[in-house]
C-alpha cells in the first residue's frame, strides 16, 4: 500500500506524522519504507537518522549538439520553454528549463541534437529502525524539484510505501501523490489550514487518490469542524497540542520515542489508513 | 521605493502572519504583493474590496482535431509525460492536467491533427485594502509553473507602487527554495528570512540563505517562537550571524497567537505583538 | 550600431528604461546612424518559463549589439553573452535618450 501524507499548508506536522507512522508499523514487523519528497526541503532524515547506505546523483535528460549545426533555430522555434536558444552555429541550452520532452531533437534537420544526463541532487538510500529509508537533497539553485521527487517516489517499493509529501497543492505535491492508494491530509484548526485544505483535497481528487484527514493541534484553534467537513472528504483522527511533542521535534527527537500518549495517537491513525483503505 | 521579500523556506514559521502585521503597523504608503500562489493566504488577512478577477494564461495545451486523427496512437506513445491515452472508443485523448504544452505529439503526428490553445492557470486582482493595495492571485490546483505567475503579480506590485507613490512593496513569498522561490526573490532590496528554532528550520535556513547569497541579495532575520528552544535559537542565531544576515525581531511563542489567527484576529491585536512588530520594522528600514 | 532598450512606459526617445529585461513588455531598437527607431513587442513575457532567455532570442534575430534594461537575470545573462550582445544596466527612472548619450560618452559602462 502507497499512502501519501500531504497537506496544503506547510508546518501542519506531515514530516512528523509520516515518520512516527514508519516508526509505528516497523515496530509490528511489517516492512516499510519512508520516503521523504519533499526534495526542497527534506527533514524526515533528521528525525530517523538513517545510516546512509547508497547515495546516487540523480539525473534528467537534456539535449547537447553532438553534430553539424547551422544556426537554422528549428530547435528553439520547436521548444515550448524557452529553454534553447540559437546562436550562429551552436546552441544554447538552460537546463533549468528543459522539461526533458525531445522536442528539440526530433526538430533538428541534421540529427545533431542527443539528450544526455544532468545531474540536479542526490537520491539517498539508507535504514533507520528497521526502515528502508530514500530521500532526495536537491542542489541548491535548480529550479525544479519535480523530476527528483519522480525519482524518490518511483525507488520506493515495499509492503506499506510512505510518502511523506511536499506542502502546497501544485507541481511537486501532484508528482510526490500521484499514483498513491490513499492520501492523509494532515490540517490544523486555523484558516489557513482548512482553505489550504481544500485546496489539497481537490487535488486529490484530480489525480484519483481517495484523501482522508487528520486534524492537528487540534485543540489550538477554532471550531473548524464544519469547514473540514465541506471539503468532502471523512476527519478520521485528531491529535490535540502537546508542547512536549514541539519540544521534542524542535530537538530532532521522535514524539513517538519520548511523549507519553503519542503512541496512541499515531496507532490510531494508522489503524484508520488501513481501514480506510479497504472500504475504498 | 523599496522591494522586501519574506521567505521561510520551511513552512509554518509564521511568515505570512507577520508579513500581514508587518503591512499592518507600517505607516509609510505601500503595496503588499502575495507571491505565495500555490496556496495564496494573504487575503484571509488582510480584508478589502477585490476588483473584478482577471484571468492568467500560462502555457498552452494540445488539442485534437478528430476530424484530421486516424487513431494511430502515434502520439500516445510518444508523449513523454504520458498525457495521451486512448480511450474505450479507441481514440488518443488528452489529459489536460498532465499535458505540458511540450509539442512532441505535433511534431510525430501525420495527419496535422494537433492544434495548442492557451491554457488558464489561475486568477489574479487587486484589493483594496486600509494598509496599501493588494495584489494576489490563486494557482488552479496542480498547476505547475507559478513562476510566470509570481513575476506577474510582483509587476502589478510595481505598478501599483508607481500609482500610489508607495515607498515600499512588501512581498510575501512561497516556501521552499525552487522556482517560485527565484521569481520571488529576483531584484528585490532585501530578503527576510523568517525561521523558528529546530533542527528542520536550521536545516532550510541554511539552504535559504545560501540562495539569498548566490542572488546576491541581502538578507535578515525573523526569529519566530524564539524561546521554544533555547539552545537551538542560540544555533540559528550563530548561522545568521556568519552568513551576515541581521536579526530584526525575536518574537517569543505565544499560544494566544494560533488562537487569535484562527479566529482571524491581526496577530497585531494580540498583546505585545505591536511593539515587536513595531520595533521589527523601523530595523527593516534601516537595512534597505 | 544598434541598441535595443528594455521599456516599460512612454515613447520613442522619451521612453523609461524598464529594471527587468526578460519581463520587459518590449524592446526600442535605436539605430545609432540616424536615431531611428523600432518598437519589438517582448512576447517572450507573456510565455510561461524562459522570459530571459526568449527576449534574448528575439533581439539577437534583430541584428542588435548592445542591450539596456535595469538588471539581468543569470540566464538571461548567460544568453545574452553566448549571442554576444553588450550589456548595460540603467537605473529605471533614465529616459532612452539620457542613456543613450551616456553610452556614447562612454560613462556608462558594459557589464
Amino acid at each position: 500500500m502507497r499512502i501519501a501524507i500531504a497537506s496544503g499548508k506547510g508546518g501542519t506536522g506531515k514530516t512528523l506524522i509520516a515518520t512516527s507512522l514508519a516508526v509505528h508499523w516497523a515496530k509490528q514487523g511489517k516492512a516499510v519504507t519512508y520516503v521523504d519528497a519533499d526534495v526542497e526541503e527534506p527533514n524526515g532524515h533528521l528525525f530517523l537518522r538513517p545510516t546512509f547506505e547508497k547515495t546516487t546523483r540523480h539525473t534528467v535528460p537534456v539535449p547537447r549538439l553532438a553534430g553539424f549545426c547551422d544556426g537554422c533555430a528549428k530547435c528553439q522555434d520547436a521548444c515550448a520553454f524557452n529553454a534553447i536558444i540559437a546562436l550562429k552555429e551552436r546552441v544554447q541550452v538552460f537546463d533549468e528549463l528543459c522539461h526533458s520532452c525531445g522536442a528539440c531533437v526530433k526538430a533538428c534537420p541534421h540529427n545533431s541534437l542527443k539528450l544526455q544526463p544532468r545531474e540536479l541532487g542526490d537520491l539517498r538510500h539508507g535504514m533507520a529502525r528497521n526502515i528502508n529509508f530514500i530521500d532526495g537533497l536537491l542542489d541548491v539553485g535548480e529550479a525544479r524539484a519535480t523530476p527528483l521527487i519522480e525519482g524518490v517516489v518511483e525507488a520506493a517499493d515495499g509492503e506499506l510505501v510512505i510518502i511523506d509529501s511536499p506542502p502546497g497543492a501544485s507541481c511537486p505535491a501532484v508528482t510526490a501523490i500521484r499514483g498513491a492508494d490513499i492520501a492523509v491530509l494532515i490540517t490544523e484548526p486555523t484558516l489557513f489550514g482548512v482553505h489550504d485544505l481544500d485546496l489539497a483535497v481537490q487535488v486529490c481528487q484530480k489525480l484519483n487518490v481517495p484523501p482522508i484527514i487528520v486534524l492537528n493541534r487540534a485543540n489550538l484553534g477554532g471550531d473548524m469542524m464544519d469547514a473540514i467537513k465541506a471539503t468532502g472528504a471523512p476527519l478520521v483522527a485528531q491529535i490535540d497540542f502537546d508542547p512536549q511533542i514541539s519540544v521534542a521535534t524542535a530537538r530532532g527527537e521522535l514524539a513517538i520515542d519520548v511523549v507519553p500518549g503519542f503512541a496512541d495517537a499515531i496507532a490510531n491513525i494508522a489503524k484508520a489508513i488501513v481501514v480506510s483503505e479497504v472500504v475504498s | 521605493m523599496k522591494q522586501i521579500v519574506m521567505l521561510s523556506g520551511k513552512g509554518g514559521t509564521g511568515k505570512t502572519s507577520i508579513t500581514a502585521s508587518l503591512a499592518r503597523v507600517a505607516t509609510e504608503p505601500k503595496v503588499i504583493v502575495d507571491a505565495d500562489v500555490d496556496a495564496a493566504n494573504m487575503a484571509i488577512l488582510l480584508p478589502g474590496d477585490d476588483e473584478q478577477w482577471r484571468p492568467f494564461f500560462a502555457g498552452t495545451r494540445a488539442v485534437i482535431d478528430y476530424e484530421a486523427c486516424i487513431n494511430c496512437m502515434t502520439c500516445v506513445w510518444e508523449c513523454p509525460f504520458k498525457a495521451i491515452r486512448e480511450s474505450k472508443d479507441f481514440r488518443p485523448v488528452v489529459d489536460e492536467f498532465d499535458c505540458e504544452g511540450c509539442g512532441v505529439c505535433s511534431q510525430v503526428c501525420p495527419t496535422n491533427a494537433f492544434s495548442f490553445k492557451p491554457h488558464q492557470a489561475g486568477t489574479w486582482t487587486v484589493r483594496d485594502t486600509k494598509w496599501g493595495p493588494l495584489v494576489h492571485a490563486a494557482l488552479n490546483v496542480g498547476e505547475d509553473n507559478s513562476g510566470k505567475l509570481v513575476a506577474q503579480v510582483r509587476q502589478e506590485g510595481r505598478a501599483q507602487a508607481a500609482k500610489t507613490g508607495a515607498d515600499y512593496v512588501l512581498i510575501d513569498g512561497p516556501p521552499g527554495i525552487g522556482c517560485p522561490v527565484h521569481a520571488a526573490l529576483g531584484g528585490t532590496d532585501l530578503v527576510i528570512a523568517v525561521t523558528e528554532p529546530g533542527v528542520s528550520a536550521q536545516h532550510d535556513l541554511n539552504r535559504l540563505l545560501d540562495l539569498a547569497g548566490w542572488f546576491k541579495i541581502p538578507a535578515a532575520i525573523i526569529l519566530n517562537k524564539a524561546d521554544l528552544d533555547p539552545k537551538a535559537a542560540q544555533n540559528l542565531l550563530k548561522t545568521a550571524e556568519e552568513k551576515g544576515a541581521k536579526v530584526v525581531a525575536k518574537i517569543p511563542f505565544m499560544p494566544e497567537v494560533p488562537m487569535a489567527l484562527s479566529k482571524g484576529i491581526p496577530l497585531i491585536e494580540v498583546p505585545g505583538m505591536q511593539e515587536i512588530l513595531g520595533n521589527c520594522w523601523q530595523e527593516i528600514k534601516e537595512l534597505v | 550600431m544598434k541598441v535595443a532598450f528594455a521599456i516599460e512606459a512612454g515613447d520613442g526617445l522619451n521612453a523609461q528604461v524598464c529594471p527587468n529585461f526578460g519581463r520587459a513588455p518590449r524592446f526600442l531598437i535605436v539605430d545609432s546612424k540616424d536615431n531611428s527607431t523600432e518598437v519589438l513587442e517582448n512576447k517572450a513575457a507573456q510565455e510561461a518559463h524562459g522570459a530571459g532567455t526568449g527576449a534574448a532570442a528575439m533581439i539577437s534575430k534583430h541584428g542588435v549589439q548592445a542591450i539596456v534594461a535595469g538588471r539581468f537575470g543569470p540566464k538571461a545573462f548567460d544568453a545574452l553573452s553566448a549571442a554576444e550582445i553588450a550589456m548595460y544596466e540603467a537605473p529605471a527612472d533614465q529616459t532612452v535618450k539620457t542613456v543613450l548619450v551616456q553610452i556614447q560618452a562612454g560613462t556608462l559602462k558594459k557589464l
